[in-house]
Parts: structure tokens; C-alpha cells; sequence
């Protein structure tokens, strides 16, 4: 049997006394998809980090494919190393290059082929055809949050961190949002963690739905 | 009236502010500008001569400003997000150089390397103007939004990298070129190189003579095609600046320092390597040069040395504490005027920006001499003599003249704050002033103070109309300036190192209090 | 409470405009000097200490060689005239200001003993304590080292040697004096010559001056002031005279100069500062400073081994009025000439 895509095992971390994750353990298998609810300021964020390599545990240790990522503090495999795609909060685009560099910088730094045509491909799927050379700071939040999506699809990620990705909608927006959550999962099948507050997201997401409280994490 | 100014509406302020920006600055420059338009002068004024000049400031600039992004850019990269021993002190360190007059960093480099001519102007421009890219730069590092250095750091550690470097590149720029104006602009610095080796000419010098052979309003004419060149570079500087405002919206995490790893060694090095060349090696030269004496000499370097402090400090005491009394009381209107100008500029129409753009930097842009003559022309009458010969009016003059740094600085901080704050506040209720002083900028107190201290600093330095204003005559620059020509070296070095020691004092105490308040956040 | 920051600034500021240097009564004296503050400053705290008089006194700075002044005095008669007094470290602007219409004639009792040739015959102005032009050059090495100014045009003297360019201070009196000598054609062809030969220049007497204390050049041609530091600092230098032998022109003495401005408000206490700058002890304590300036009241106590002009060295005839009315036109040709 091959191994699980993304394995924790006992994964904890506090901040100031204050603890955040609480020996965390989860098995996602290749294409599994997950979603993870609970209130803000309960640590959805930093697990997610945690997993992408940004930031280290206090103890447990984090497995890819098998290898082991993060070990307690030490970071084994650095955040490049991990096949693993985040999609930020706050979106993380790259402000000075228009909308078609940013995915093309992405794709050229990995090393993967046809830069160019995939790129362009996967930014007409998500409709931002239009709008290839403009700049992130002139796209409106909903254009904002697809090419985040294509940045991250056209990384042909194994693996998908999706951080409350349509929070600050309102409710037309996040209408259009759940096409667009739609439109990704069509087109990867990466296994996906879907970070969330909204029971209707993580219904739209499919998969398993887990809790985040406490430090400890639960099925619903 | 009072009532007027206790409201709600910025107006009545924002005529306060530039009616007291016309009187400071602008007064004194129109018995100067007059000949400005007399078109016969003009036609003499680009012969090939003076093009010849003008070519050669143009390009010592250019790669003083070259040089300046070189040393400062990567610095200030290194120092806001590498974590490695001594950081945060190299943060310190980073606004000192700007602080060191010019000229006195020429003569440290002479004594220490020997280097003469053109390139030595380039190389003490780009090393006392290396501050101006490297604070920029360092703001918009500082201030990068976390998410997108990470997704960067998700794909390729290169790519990380160069979004610190494209996030800071406009910045580094915009310091770039003011160093370029200011090198332009400055006919110490040239005149010197020329002195201690080959003779060679600076478009400046140009000026100067001009206003010298006792004719300033030739001098006037003369430099309009440096103040063009100035205005043509504060609207390129301002058009980045709208750019990089475009890419700094952000209202996440700001990125932290990323660990420097095996590369601390070579990234201390290349620090300590900048530093020195940036501070350590002209201040060290200067704390040779208050003991130094010719062969013959039975004194030790000791003995003359201390005797170099204890007059710096008995003769210089007066002179220094009036400059600090003038440029201080410049910095305090400033502390009040930019603010208000950089909302004005932030609110108003944009048709009418470029006029106002133009009205504030103008007083920079021209001759200091020049600025000196006019406000003898125009302050110097019977009814007046109270305020002409007292500290108001060099206080005013350096305001008037500086004023435009500080309202860029202040721009650029005012646009980084959501108008939602202040939009808050004006549904409140609150008046005009407590919206901009409490709202607008209740974050940005640490640019208000920079933008405050740079006037200061930048007063303190002022050589050329001190001499013509009485109040300003008895000041630390014109007795520096007599006793450098007079050769006293062992006191110049250390009224130098007084000076620059009361200057760095704050500068460090501000940058300090700085890193303790955001280690506390 | 509704007191904003900038209404705490304002009665700071109402304070600083009240700050206004506690000259409220105005000063008994207004003088503005271009000689060194190093060594003016003294001498007039002197005359404060004997008078009771309190002065208020603007320097000038070497930078603007005398003209920042010149030209603020000149500036500031045209709306409301400020000091009472100019004193000058060199002579032609002093001219230009009584031509100007703005000096006043006084006959100072103690300008008695100064040679004639240095006060103005209508009394507008007395020179006193002069600097002479001369060679400064080091002692540790061989080379040619000019006796006459023509020598400067002789690669074998003039490729160790240096002078400043004509453009300021002592060095454009100079040039004006030689322009008067030899005709202006003449004399800009003189400089060009000179620079061809090899001659370099520098931008002011004290810079060259510096340069031959660091070995850059053999000899510089600059005033005794520079020269006398150079050999207090322990440089291994000398001084040498120009033009000396019979028929000779002999060597340019150029003495700091003083006038009351006739707008003065103060007159008696201009009197009384021109009798105390004019004597003897002044001169005596100018001789003894650091610049050792060369007294021109007869007989007055010099430090040794200084030479004393008419006695050890000839010194040249000028025309003073001459030089002054010149002098403006040469800048501007010179600057052309030189500023490229
Ligand atoms: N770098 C950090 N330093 C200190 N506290 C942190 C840091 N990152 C997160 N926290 C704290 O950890 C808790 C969890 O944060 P986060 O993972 O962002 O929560 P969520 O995403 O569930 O809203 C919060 O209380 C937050 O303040
Ligand atoms: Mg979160």
C-alpha cells in the first residue's frame, strides 16, 4: 500500500503558554479532500503552515508521500521542497507582476514545462482571459481570489491548502465562489484541505468534515 | 477666527499652510525669479560651455545615485529580513551616514585613500546618500505583506528572493533620486575634489560664481536648468510613488525575518563591509584627523586632540546650541506644515497637484544663496528688524526649504493608512486637525518624527544663507566652514564630531525606541 | 477634551518668535567681517571688554572669499542698511563699496603711522595688517623654485609648482593688479601659458597651500597668512619673495581694509572701533597670531625670523582704485576662462 499524501502524527504547538494544537493527528490520502471548521483564532491557520513548511511544530512530526517534513521544530523538507500549494487568506499575489507573470514566475521557478501555454490555459478556465496583463492591484476581490486559485493549480500541486479562501464574501460573491471551488476540484486531483468556518463551504467541498477546538481535532 | 480653526473643514488649515509655505519660501524667491523672465538672458544660458557643465553634473549624479542604490539597497535588505547576530543594530546604523555633512566625509576618504576628482564626487555622494534607497527600501521590506513572500517561498526560495526585490525596487529608486537631486545641487563636495587634486568643474560651480561675482540674479538664471532638472525628477519620484502605493495594499500579517543560515557569515561580512565604508572608516578618520599633526610637531595626537575638543566645545558651545535652536524651531513647523500638506496633496484635485507639487519643491530646488539674497530684498526693512534679525526668519528659510522632503515622506506614509479611519472620524465629528493628527497619522508618528528630524538635521548642515541672516551667521556650519578654510583641522574634526554626535543622538534614541515597540507587538 | 496637537504647538512657536536673541535694545555696534572669526573674534571681545559696548558681529565665510558680505551690505542698503562697520581681509571690495556711494570718509588719529600708499587719500578707507604674495615651498626636496613670475611660464620651474585660479580672494587681487600691468589679453594668454608649461591650479590659496604640506606639488604661489600655518603645523617648508633684485617689481602686499558704512546708526562707537583696530596693539597682536599678518604701522614688534616689507623685500606699487574698478570685469572673464 502506498503511503498516505499528508500524515501528522501527535503534531502540537503553543504560542506564549497558550496552546494552539494539541497532539493533532490526520492521514490524507492521495486525492482525499478535507475540511476543517472551527472559530477564528483556534489555530486552522497555523496547522495549515505547518504542514506547508512555513512554520515549525513544537513536537509531532509532519509526513509526505512517506517522508518525513517537520520534526518537532526542525523543518526537514523546506516549504519548496513539499509539492504542497497554499492558498492564502489575504491571497498572497504577487503585486508587481500582472496577472499572467504571476502564474508564469510560479511554474518557471518549479521547473515544470510549457510555461507559457499552460499558464495562459489555466487562467482562461478560471476566466481571467481578459485580464492578462494587469496588475493584482487593479483586479476586483473575486478576479483577485482566481488567479489565486490558478497560481496554485498550475503549480500541479499533490497537495492543496485552501485558508477560508471566500471569508469575506458577501452572499452573491460567495455564490459564485462555490463555482469557482467547483470549477478547482474539477481540474486537480490533488488532495485538498479546505480551511472554513462556513458548514455550507465544507458540504460543497465534499470529503470528511472535521472540527478544530481546543487544540484538538474531531469529525462532525 | 478661532472657531474657524477648531471646525471640521481642512480648508481654512490648508491655506494656513501654504500661506505661511509663500511667505517662508516663496517671498524670498521672487526678486530672484524676476529675471526669469527676461528671455535674453535665457538664450545665453546653454552654450556649449555650460552644456559641457551640465553634462558633467548630470552624470557624476546619475552614478552617485547608481552607487547609493548599490550600497543601500542590499544593505537594507539584508538588516529588515535576514535574521543574523547584530541585525537590529545594523538597523540602527542604517539612517547615521545621512547625518554626516558631505563635505566632511570628502575630506575623511581623501585623507584615508588619497582619491581625487570626478569619481571621488561620485563616491562620497553615493556613500552620504546610500541612507536615502536604503530607508525606502527598507519600509516597503518591512512592510511586505507575509502571504505573498510565502507563496513565493511554497515554489522556489529564488523566487521569494526576488519578490523582496521587486517589492523594494520603486523605493530604492524614489531614494535614488533625491540622492540625485542633492548631489546635483551641491558645490562643496566637487569644489573639494578639485581643490586636493586635478581641477575640474561641476555645473554648480557655475552657479555659485555667478552668485559670488556679484551678481545673483545671474546665478538665479543660471540654475533654472538644474531647478528643471529637479522638478523633472520629483515628478518622475512622484509617479513611482503612486505606482508603489498600488502595490502595497495590504492588510495581512507583514512578512518576518527569514534565518540566514549557513549564509550568516558572509551576510555579517558584507554588512560590517558596508558599514565601514558607510561610517565607520570617514569617522574614524575624522577622530584621527582632531590629533593629527605635520612631522615636525612635539606634540602627541592625545594632547591635541583634547585640546581640539575642549575648544570645539568652549568656542562652538554658543554658535551650536543657536543652530540648534533655529533648525530645531524649523523641524517643529515642519512637524505641523507637512502634515498638512501632504493631505492637502493626498485630497485635492488632480489638476491641481502638479501646481502644488511644484510650489513646495521650488525652494529646495534653487540655490540656497539665492534663497539668502531674496530674503534680504524682501525682509530686510525698518518695520521688520525685529523678526529679520531674529531666529524666525533662518527657522522659516529652513522649513520653507526642506519642507518638501518632509511632505513627501509624509505622503507616502498618509497613503498606506485606509481613508476609512479618517472617513470614521469625520462621522463623529471630529475636527479637521483631529482627524489628520489623530487618525490619518496616529500610526505614522514614527514618519512624522523622521520627517521632523530629517529638517533638522538637514538645517543644521545649511552653510550658504546662514551666512547672509543674521540670526543664522553666528551657527555651527559658518564657524565650521571659517575653520576649515582657516586650517584649524584638529578643531574642525572635532566640532565636526560634537556636531554629528548631537544629531546621531536622537536619530539612535528614535530608531531604539522604534525596535522596542514593534518587538512588543 | 478637544485640545488637539497642533494647538500645543502654537504657543511653542508664539515662544520662539519672542526668542529673539535678547537684542531687543539692539547692539552699540554692528560690524561685519570678513577676516578669519578665529582671529577676529578675539580682538573685538577685546574692545567690548575696554568700551562696555556691546557688538554684534556677522562673519563671513573663506568659501565666499569676502564677496557673501560685500554683496549683503550692498543688498541690505537698499531697503534698510544694518552695520556700521565693514571690515575687509583684503582691499578691492572695500573700493567697490565707496564707489558704491555707501562708505563715509574718518581720519583716524591712529592710521597716522600707516604709509599713505595704503589709506584712501578722501579717508573712506585705511588699510592696515596686509598679507603678501609669495612662493611657499618644501625644504626636504630638489627642484626649481621661481624667483619671478615669469618663471611660472618655464615648464622646469612650473610642472612642481601650483597657484589657485584667479577667481577669488587674494589670488583675483592679484591678477587684477598683473591684468593692470600687463593688459587683459596679456594676462589671460599669461595663464594660459602658465598651464601649458604645467602649472597646476587650484581652487583657493589655502587648498594649494595644503597640497604642497601633503607633497602633491614642490611649490605654491599664496599669500604669508597660509604659508605661516603651513610652517606652524611642521610642515618642512619655507617662504620665498617674487621679484626682488633692482628694477624689480617687488612683491604684492594685499592689507585688510576698513570702512564706516554710511548708514551706520552708530558713528561715535565706528570712531572708537576704527582707533582701536588701527593701532598698533592690534596690529601687534595680528602679527603674533597664527596668520602672523605683516603690520604696516612703521616699526611695530614682529615675531622672528618674519620679514618685514621695504626693509628685508621690495613691495609693489599699486594702484588701488584701478584695481578696484577692474576687478568685477575680470571675474567674469576669468570664470569664463577658467570654469569649463
Ligand atoms: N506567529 C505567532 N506568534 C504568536 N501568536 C500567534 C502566531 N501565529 C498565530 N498566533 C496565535 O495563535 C492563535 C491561532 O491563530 P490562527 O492559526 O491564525 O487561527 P485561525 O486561523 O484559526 O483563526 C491565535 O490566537 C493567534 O493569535
Ligand atoms: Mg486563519
Amino acid at each position: 500500500m502506498n503511503p498516505p499524501q499528508l500524515a501528522l502524527s501527535a503534531l502540537t504547538k503553543s504560542f506564549r503558554q497558550r496552546v494552539v494544537l494539541d497532539h493533532v493527528s490526520l492521514a490524507v490520502e492521495a486525492g482525499q479532500r478535507f475540511s476543517i471548521q472551527g472559530p477564528s483564532g483556534t489555530g486552522k491557520t497555523t496547522l495549515l503552515r505547518i504542514i506547508a513548511g512555513l512554520e515549525a511544530a513544537d513536537s509531532g512530526s509532519v509526513w509526505l508521500a512517506g517522508k518525513v517534513a517537520t520534526e518537532g521544530a526542525k523543518i526537514k523538507l523546506q516549504p519548496w521542497q513539499r509539492g504542497v500549494q497554499m492558498v492564502f487568506q489575504d491571497l498572497g499575489l504577487w503585486p508587481t507582476r500582472n496577472v499572467l507573470q504571476n502564474v508564469m514566475d510560479a511554474r518557471q521557478a518549479a521547473g515544470l514545462p510549457h510555461v507559457k501555454e499552460v499558464s495562459t490555459q489555466v487562467l482562461v478556465a478560471l476566466g481571467l482571459g481578459d485580464f492578462l496583463k494587469r496588475k493584482p492591484g487593479k483586479l476586483s476581490g473575486g478576479e483577485a481570489r482566481r488567479l489565486a486559485f490558478a497560481r496554485a493549480l498550475a503549480m500541479e500541486p499533490k497537495l492543496l491548502l485552501l485558508d477560508e479562501p471566500f471569508a469575506s464574501l458577501d452572499p452573491d460573491a460567495r455564490h459564485a465562489g462555490f463555482e469557482l471551488l467547483e470549477q478547482v476540484l474539477d481540474q486537480t486531483s490533488a488532495a485538498v484541505i479546505l480551511v472554513t468556518h462556513d458548514p455550507e463551504e465544507a458540504t460543497r467541498l465534499g470529503g470528511s468534515q472535521l472540527r478544530l477546538v481546543d487544540g484538538v481535532l474531531a469529525c462532525i | 477666527m478661532i472657531a474657524v480653526f477648531h471646525g471640521r473643514s481642512p480648508r481654512p488649515w490648508w491655506s494656513l499652510a501654504v500661506g505661511l509655505t509663500l511667505l517662508a519660501a516663496w517671498l524670498p524667491l521672487l526678486p530672484i525669479l524676476e529675471p526669469l523672465l527676461r528671455f535674453d538672458r535665457l538664450a545665453h544660458m546653454l552654450d556649449a560651455r555650460t552644456a559641457a557643465l551640465l553634462w558633467r553634473s548630470t552624470w557624476i549624479s546619475g552614478l552617485a545615485a547608481l552607487l547609493a542604490i548599490v550600497l543601500g539597497w542590499p544593505y537594507a535588505l539584508l538588516c529588515t529580513r535576514f535574521q543574523f547576530p547584530g541585525a537590529g543594530l545594523f538597523r540602527l546604523l542604517m539612517p547615521l551616514p545621512i547625518l554626516l555633512p558631505p563635505l566632511m566625509v570628502a575630506q575623511a576618504w581623501f585623507g584615508l585613500t588619497g582619491m581625487t576628482g570626478p569619481l571621488a564626487t561620485v563616491f562620497t555622494f553615493g556613500v552620504c546618500y546610500a541612507p536615502l534607497p536604503a530607508l525606502l527600501a527598507a519600509r516597503s521590506l518591512h512592510k511586505q505583506a507575509a502571504s505573498s513572500f510565502e507563496s513565493a517561498l511554497l515554489i522556489a526560495p529564488r523566487l521569494a528572493f526576488w519578490s523582496l526585490l521587486r517589492i523594494s525596487f520603486l523605493p530604492a529608486m524614489i531614494g535614488a533620486g533625491f540622492a540625485f537631486l542633492f548631489a546635483a545641487a551641491d558645490f562643496a563636495v566637487p569644489d573639494y575634489f578639485a581643490t586636493v587634486g586635478d581641477l575640474f568643474h561641476v555645473y554648480a560651480a557655475e552657479i555659485f560664481g555667478h552668485s559670488r561675482n556679484f551678481d545673483f540674479t545671474a546665478g538665479a538664471t543660471a540654475s533654472l536648468p538644474l531647478v528643471l532638472l529637479g522638478v523633472v525628477i520629483l515628478l518622475g519620484n512622484a509617479i513611482l510613488l503612486k505606482r508603489q502605493l498600488g502595490y502595497e495594499k495590504n492588510s495581512g500579517r507583514y512578512a518576518t525575518a527569514i534565518s540566514a543560515g549557513r549564509l550568516t557569515l558572509p551576510i555579517l561580512l558584507f554588512m560590517l563591509t558596508i558599514v565601514t565604508v558607510l561610517l565607520l572608516a570617514p569617522l574614524g578618520r575624522v577622530i584621527f584627523e582632531t590629533g593629527n599633526q605635520g612631522p615636525l610637531s612635539e606634540r602627541t595626537w592625545l594632547e591635541v586632540s583634547q585640546q581640539a575638543f575642549r575648544e570645539g566645545i568652549d568656542r562652538g558651545r554658543g554658535d551650536l546650541m543657536r543652530t540648534l535652536g533655529f533648525s530645531g524651531l524649523a523641524g517643529l513647523l515642519c512637524l505641523f506644515l507637512a502634515p498638512l500638506w501632504a493631505h492637502m496633496l493626498l485630497h485635492c484635485k488632480n489638476w491641481l497637484r502638479l501646481p502644488l507639487v511644484v510650489l513646495v519643491s521650488l525652494p529646495l530646488l534653487v540655490p540656497s544663496v539665492a534663497l539668502g539674497f531674496g530674503s534680504i530684498l524682501m525682509f530686510n526693512r525698518p518695520w521688520l528688524d525685529q523678526f529679520y534679525s531674529s531666529s524666525l526668519l533662518p527657522a522659516l528659510l529652513i522649513a520653507g526649504r526642506f519642507l518638501p522632503i518632509a511632505v513627501f515622506l509624509l505622503l507616502d506614509a498618509m497613503s498606506r493608512v485606509p481613508d476609512s479611519r479618517e472617513e470614521n472620524a469625520a462621522l463623529a465629528g471630529c475636527s479637521y486637525l483631529q482627524r489628520l493628527f489623530r487618525y490619518r497619522l496616529g500610526t505614522q508618528h514614527a514618519s512624522l518624527w523622521l520627517a521632523a528630524g530629517l529638517v533638522v538635521a538637514f538645517g543644521v548642515r545649511e552653510l550658504d544663507f546662514a551666512i547672509l541672516l543674521p540670526a543664522a551667521n553666528a551657527s555651527a556650519a559658518v564657524r565650521y566652514y571659517n575653520a576649515l578654510h582657516f586650517s584649524r583641522d584638529n578643531f574642525v574634526a572635532a566640532y565636526g564630531l560634537i556636531l554629528i554626535l548631537l544629531l546621531f543622538l536622537p536619530v539612535m534614541l528614535h530608531g531604539w525606541w522604534q525596535s522596542l515597540r514593534s518587538s512588543d507587538q | 477634551m478637544r485640545i488637539s496637537r497642533a494647538t500645543l504647538l502654537l504657543p511653542l512657536l508664539t515662544l520662539a518668535c519672542g526668542h529673539s536673541d535678547g537684542m531687543s535694545s539692539g547692539p552699540d555696534l554692528v560690524v561685519y567681517c570678513s577676516l578669519d572669526q578665529d582671529l577676529s573674534e578675539n580682538i573685538i571681545a577685546k574692545f567690548e571688554a575696554r568700551t562696555g559696548f556691546t557688538v554684534e558681529t556677522q562673519f563671513d565665510v573663506e568659501r565666499n572669499k569676502t564677496v557673501g558680505l560685500v554683496n549683503r551690505i550692498i543688498a541690505e542698503a537698499k531697503n534698510n542698511p544694518r552695520a556700521d562697520v565693514y571690515w575687509n581681509n583684503e582691499i578691492a571690495h572695500t573700493l567697490r563699496l565707496k564707489d558704491a556711494g555707501l562708505t563715509v570718509a574718518y581720519q583716524s588719529p591712529a592710521a597716522d603711522g600707516i604709509p599713505a600708499a595704503f589709506r584712501d587719500a578722501d579717508h573712506h578707507w585705511t588699510g592696515f595688517a596686509a598679507r603678501a604674495r609669495v612662493i611657499l615651498y618644501r625644504t626636504d626636496r630638489e627642484g626649481l623654485v621661481p624667483e619671478k613670475l615669469d618663471d611660472f611660464l618655464n615648464p622646469a620651474y612650473a610642472v612642481g609648482g601650483a597657484m589657485a585660479q584667479p577667481l577669488t580672494g587674494t589670488t583675483l587681487t592679484n591678477a587684477t593688479v598683473l591684468s593692470l600691468q600687463r593688459g587683459n589679453d596679456a594676462m589671460l594668454s599669461w595663464f594660459a601659458a602658465a598651464e601649458a608649461a604645467g602649472l597646476s591650479f587650484g581652487a583657493g590659496n589655502a587648498d594649494v597651500m595644503r597640497r604642497t604640506t601633503h607633497g602633491d606639488f614642490l611649490w605654491c604661489f599664496t599669500d604669508t597668512d597660509d604659508a605661516a600655518k603651513a610652517i606652524a603645523q611642521g610642515h618642512p617648508v619655507a617662504v620665498r619673495y617674487l621679484e626682488q633684485g633692482d628694477g624689480s617689481l617687488g612683491v604684492l602686499l594685499i592689507p585688510n581694509s576698513i570702512c564706516i558704512l554710511n548708514s551706520g546708526k552708530n558713528l561715535d562707537a565706528a570712531k572708537q572701533f576704527l582707533d582701536y583696530i588701527l593701532s598698533v596693539e592690534v596690529e601687534t597682536q595680528l602679527a603674533f597670531s597664527v596668520a602672523q599678518q605683516i603690520p604696516l604701522h612703521v616699526g611695530v614688534a614682529m615675531p622672528a625670523g618674519v620679514q618685514i616689507p621695504g626693509q628685508d623685500y621690495q613691495v609693489m606699487a599699486v594702484d588701488w582704485p584701478a584695481v578696484a574698478a577692474a576687478i568685477s570685469a575680470r571675474a567674469v572673464a576669468f570664470q569664463e576662462a577658467f570654469v569649463k
